[in-house]
């Protein structure tokens, strides 16, 4: 019994291990692709972004680590960090309604008519 | 009579949605109104980033990423786009933390309700259940026992079960009172592979195939979507460059703006003090920028799948669940119609599943600093 389910453990874990490879054999190829991306488009300036990023992350790391920081005040942060770039957008940037998206609003505006 | 149009009687599944927007023009009558509740769908699943991470990777990671989340600029390109993606989004998300976090058999009934809602807006609650299926199977690990496994098994089946109830019951509820005549399936599933298995396109829309849409008898449609794709794989030199250039296209692509910016006069100038500085370069460095975080994102995940490989599997088997999700995903893609819009369904669960790298180093970190703390004050 004990044996069996030494066997159907590591059943598991071989399996567990086969995504894990797949997860790294997958984003090792995408991530490469990207990289060819990038490349050929020229756009040289993610790499100076991609630098700036991780110093701004590391910062911020930091920053975690020195000053503890109630746990309810990372709900409200993430709300805020979340709202304001999305709110930004709606209200500043117009986006007109096009294609099969209108169709479905046009169809939705019908409803409400009474014309379905 | 909308409902008669050709798009809602093959693509049934955007019925709902249709409903959905009525009822909000309804009560508000402003397209506004659904922008800025798209906006709160995302902020909601930007708080489900955090608390499904959370749970594994503690507070100051889980917010590490969430806010990482919030900065990434493709769905926020996305946001007043009126597609149905934000609130099933919501929902799907909602749906894997009631799984995920506790899952009590109140709380699998819960989640099973909000995939249904997830699935009722875009039908993507397939690619969880599977993840689910999967997650299962490996959440034995946690406690090999009998006990353990059938209470584990029967909430998997109990939640996916009741997931079919649910969904069969709307159809045939919409169908009954005339809402949705032909219910809410996809009345024409073989064409997302026509268009996903097109060698010539690589696997992206294309008008050439459109005429299998007009055949009415679904038995002719299937053979000639059948033949379609058949001889679009024979004239293919090689399959491995077409699947190479597909994932390429899907998941390498740079972001596209043309869902949301499209109408922007690209050569006006964004502030007129700054003439050189015009729409056409901002929106440039906005799409840098995106693909900044993007790369990260990749390096970080190779870095998450290695810690997760170096630890054992019984305290992070939830991390399992979204890898899971994410190559489940990524095989579906192989296979049917691609654009980079569909990569927002996914991009929540690699924010999640890198929170792994972030633990590691405040664990690090917190033993650097308490050891620091030591040596400076030993008493």
């Amino acid at each position: 019994m004990s044996g069996a389910k030494k066997t159907a453990g590591c059943l598991i874990n071989t399996a567990a291990k086969i995504l894990l490879i797949f997860a790294v054999l997958l984003s090792a190829v995408t991530l490469y692709q990207n990289v060819e991306v990038v490349l050929t488009v020229k756009t040289y300036n993610v790499f100076v972004y991609l630098v700036l990023l991780i110093a701004v992350i590391a910062a911020a790391l930091y920053f975690l680590i020195k000053f503890d920081i109630p746990e309810k005040l990372y709900i409200l942060l993430t709300v805020f960090f979340s709202l304001v770039p999305r709110l930004c957008f709606v209200l500043l940037v117009q986006t007109p309604i096009s294609g099969d998206f209108l169709l479905i609003y046009n169809a939705a505006r019908d409803t409400v008519a009474g014309v379905a | 009579m909308w409902l008669e149009k050709p798009f809602f009687s093959i693509w049934c599944y955007q019925i709902p949605f249709v409903y959905y927007e009525a009822f909000i023009l309804k009560l508000f009558g402003s397209e506004l109104v659904l922008k800025l509740l798209n906006v709160a769908f995302m902020v909601v699943t930007n708080v489900l980033i955090y608390m499904i991470a959370r749970e594994w990777a503690g507070p100051r990671a889980a917010f590490a990423v969430a806010v990482l989340y919030s900065v990434y600029p493709a769905p926020v390109l996305l946001s007043s786009v009126l597609t149905n993606q934000h609130i099933s989004l919501m929902f799907l998300m909602l749906g894997i933390y009631f799984y995920i976090v506790n899952p009590s058999w109140r709380r699998i009934l819960l989640s099973c309700l909000c995939l249904f809602l997830g699935n009722l807006m875009r039908p993507e609650a397939v690619l969880v259940i599977a993840a689910m299926l999967i997650h299962t199977f490996i959440s034995f690990i946690e406690d090999f026992k009998w006990e353990y496994i059938r209470t584990a098994l029967s909430k998997t089946l109990v939640l996916i079960a009741s997931f079919i109830f649910l969904t069969g019951a709307a159809s045939a509820l919409l169908k009954i009172t005339g809402a949705a005549p032909c219910g809410i399936s996809n009345n024409c599933p073989e064409w997302k592979f026509v268009l996903g298995l097109d060698t010539e396109s690589i696997g992206v829309y294309s008008e050439k195939n459109a005429y299998i849409l007009n055949i009415s008898d679904p038995r002719l449609r299937h053979e000639e979507a059948e033949k379609a794709i058949s001889d679009s794989l024979r004239k293919c030199k090689s399959m491995p460059l077409f699947l190479w250039e597909k994932t390429k296209r899907m998941w390498a692509n740079m972001e596209s703006d043309t869902w949301s910016l499209i109408h922007i006069e690209r050569s006006r100038p964004v502030w007129n003090e700054f003439r050189c500085f015009t729409f056409e370069k901002a929106i440039n460095n906005i799409i840098s920028f995106d693909k900044a975080v993007y790369i990260l994102l990749y390096i970080l995940i190779i870095t998450a799948c290695v810690i997760l490989w170096l630890t054992p599997a019984e305290g992070n088997h939830r991390a399992f669940f979204f890898t899971a999700l994410i190559l489940v995903n990524y095989f579906v893609y192989l296979l049917i119609e691609i654009q980079t819009r569909y990569r927002y369904f996914i991009m929540p669960s690699f924010f999640i599943l890198y929170a792994v790298v972030f633990r590691e180093c405040f664990k690090k970190a917190d033993m650097y600093f308490k050891k620091g703390d030591a040596d400076l004050n030993p008493n």
